[in-house]
């Protein structure tokens, strides 16, 4: 018998997981819609000035008969009506001034007051069928008036705290929309970035494209077919792995390397003896990885401000090695010359701020990216980063 | 039928060779020289005297502009640029009608701009070629977007009234205000509503005429010898008998320039003084 009683509690009494779920339940279906706790405190109320009712005078008097309880619990149902009627009266008058709110308030608690005393006074009358209690209206409704002005500040007090609590949530929701709507902006600024950066990249290209196109031009006319034909497949490689590089992804060094000496070598037949190169990689550094087109923007502006520039042409060197796990890229130019004699650091280009970001977001902290100003005029790049050894992916561009 | 004497520059050797083979194709040119960058494009102008020149922009060194720029107007053929790619330059070039072809060449359009060069050269007086260069470059840099081309270039949009009594020069650039001492002027060519001054070996451009130049420089070492050049005596190391009656100064740092056979009394004169 006590085993059933002991499961059947622990299955259905009030900590038995099924009984918890229900509680739980209950609270946030209380706590989320304002009708039900409008309906939990209006008969929360009721029941507590029965519950007073029931001990300070039922009790207290020794009338413990069903008649006697019956109008407590009567009384406070017909309160709780009233009160309803109070409810909409206060509703109404919620948005005007405060003087206002208060007579009309006052008054109509007063009347309420007044009209539930003369009904639970007939009520208790008929009951008790003793109409001499009638002497003692002022008693009784002295006890109403304060139990409707209870329930006048009950009222204000879960109005108020109801209006709090909605701001305070009103104020949430638009913090997250702040959050939000700054996310989307950051994105889109990003989106308007890798747009800028593409459009510089096709802004560089037509200079270079059109000398190029004329040079090739140029061996058609003179007849020198091979080397215009060698051109054309050079140009279209390189274009190809410019355009399908995506700059999120990491190539090996070698395979970047590559598509360097494509560039190069065009830019040699352009430029002739006026420009020389010089790789200098250790084995172990042609499988490290770098990011896709990392190196392109760098010689690029080295053939912008330095190569082009200089009426002797130059050198651009390019090393790589491998030391203490990690990667360093030195890549050095000769300088524009006497010809031009321009302060280079402060001259830097969209193109290799933008490397310096792009290594940011890549490796965090774990890079370095300086520019050094060569006493020559050149100057000096140098890139270190994590070393990591890549797995050749079969259509890297191969260096012959 | 006269041939036009024509000068190629252009700093890539493919192009150059390009630009002789199409040029070679049309009975009108005469190729007398082929240079590969601006400094010897100023020279063999002097020296060879072209009528034409076809010149690229982008060189290294004194790139097309600054050849324009560093040729006393007096000397500057009729220019065609040859330019691959530059989308500013060029909105300025066809405000300011400079002619230009675009690589990669074609025939067509060497072709044409041949046309009009011989055109402008047969009728009596062709317009000079500096002043709406010039014109060109100021657009340019009012563009700001030239980059490194900019620095040298000065340009003033008031015009320079008031006389000097204290020997300067002011050129007014948007954001700043240069004063050159006179005595530090090497020489100067107006072309057009333009000045240029030679300091430096730099060139300062400012809004004026030669004439307005003239009553503000001291006469006692500022001479033209020129239809539009002046030069300060004091700059100049050598003397050079060209043809023609004319003469070549070398001026400090070896920058050269033409003095015309009505202006030789004034080297003249300054030759025999003490």
């Amino acid at each position: 018998m006590l085993v059933t009683l002991d499961k059947t509690l622990r299955l259905y009494g009030p900590r038995s997981p099924m009984m918890k779920e229900i509680k739980s339940r209950i609270i946030n279906a209380v706590l989320s819609k304002p009708v039900y706790q409008f309906w939990l405190w209006q008969i929360s109320y009721w029941f507590f000035v029965s519950f007073i009712g029931f001990f300070t005078l039922t009790l207290w008097y020794g009338e413990m008969r069903w008649p006697f309880i019956f109008h407590t619990i009567a009384q406070a149902i017909l309160g709780l009506l009233f009160s309803l009627f109070l409810y909409v009266i206060f509703m109404r008058i919620w948005f005007k001034p405060f003087s206002v709110r208060f007579s009309i308030g006052l008054i109509m608690v007063l009347l309420v007051a007044l009209v539930w005393n003369v009904t639970r006074m007939a009520l208790f009358i008929s009951i008790t069928n003793n109409p001499g209690l009638w002497d003692d209206f002022g008693g009784w409704y002295y006890a109403s008036i304060f139990i409707f002005l209870c329930w006048t500040g009950m009222f204000h007090g879960v109005r108020y705290y109801q209006l709090l609590q909605s701001e305070h949530e009103t104020m949430l929701q638009a913090a997250a929309d702040a959050r939000k709507e700054q996310m989307q902006r950051v994105q889109a600024q990003s989106i308007a970035r890798d747009a800028q950066i593409k459009m510089l990249r096709y802004q560089l290209a037509p200079h270079f494209l059109c000398n190029t196109l004329n040079a090739i031009n140029s061996l058609v006319e003179v007849e020198e077919s091979a080397k215009a034909q060698q051109m054309t497949v050079q140009l279209s490689r390189f274009l190809r792995h410019s355009l399908d590089n995506n700059p999120d992804t990491k190539i090996s060094l070698k395979a970047e390397l590559a598509a360097l000496n494509l560039y190069l070598s065009i830019e040699k037949s352009r430029f002739e003896d006026r420009l020389d190169v010089q790789f200098n990689i250790a084995e172990e550094a042609q499988l490290a990885a770098i990011p896709s087109l990392l190196l392109q923007p760098i010689i690029e502006n080295s053939m912008k401000h330095a190569i082009s520039q200089n009426e002797e042409g130059g050198v651009i060197a390019i090393s790589a090695q491998v030391t203490q796990q990690r990667l360093l890229i030195e890549l050095t130019d000769t300088g524009p010359g006497d010809g031009v004699p321009i302060a280079r650091s402060s001259n830097k280009s969209i193109g290799l701020v933008n490397t310096s970001e792009r290594l940011k977001i890549l490796y965090n902290e774990s890079f370095t990216y300086a520019t050094e100003l060569l006493p020559s005029g050149g100057l000096k790049t140098i890139i270190t980063i994590p070393y990591e050894k890549i797995a050749e992916s079969p259509n890297s561009i191969k260096n012959k | 039928m006269k041939k036009l004497r024509t000068l190629i520059v252009d700093d890539e050797p493919l192009a150059l060779r390009l630009l002789k083979s199409k040029l070679q194709k049309i009975g009108s040119i005469e190729i007398v020289g082929e240079c590969k960058n601006g400094r010897e494009a100023i020279e063999a102008t002097l020296d060879l005297d072209p009528e034409l020149l076809f010149l690229d922009i982008q060189m290294p060194g004194l790139n097309g502009l600054d050849v324009v720029k560093n040729l006393q107007n007096d000397v500057v053929p009729l220019v065609i640029f040859t330019t691959a790619y530059e989308q500013y330059a060029l909105d300025a070039f066809d405000v300011h009608a400079v002619d230009y072809i675009l690589k990669p060449l074609d025939d067509e359009r060497i072709q044409r701009a041949v046309d009009r060069a011989t055109q402008l050269l047969d009728s009596t007086s062709h317009p000079e070629q500096k002043p709406k260069i010039l014109g060109a470059i100021n657009h340019i840099v009012e563009k700001e977007v030239w980059g490194d081309m900019s620095s040298n270039l000065l340009k003033e949009k008031t015009s320079a009234t008031s006389v000097q009594v204290t020997p300067k020069v002011v050129v007014k650039d948007r954001d700043e205000i240069t004063i050159l001492k006179q005595k530090d002027i090497e020489w100067v060519d107006a072309a057009g509503d333009y000045v240029c001054l030679h300091s430096n070996g730099k060139t300062h451009i400012k809004r004026s005429t030669l004439k307005e130049l003239l009553g503000d420089l001291d006469g006692s070492f500022f001479k033209r010898i020129h239809r539009s050049t002046i030069v300060n005596l004091n700059y100049i190391e050598r003397v050079i008998p060209h043809t023609k009656g004319e003469f070549f100064l070398e001026l400090k740092g070896n920058e050269r320039i033409k003095v015309s056979r009505n202006y030789k009394d004034i080297i003249k004169i300054f030759l025999s003084k003490p």
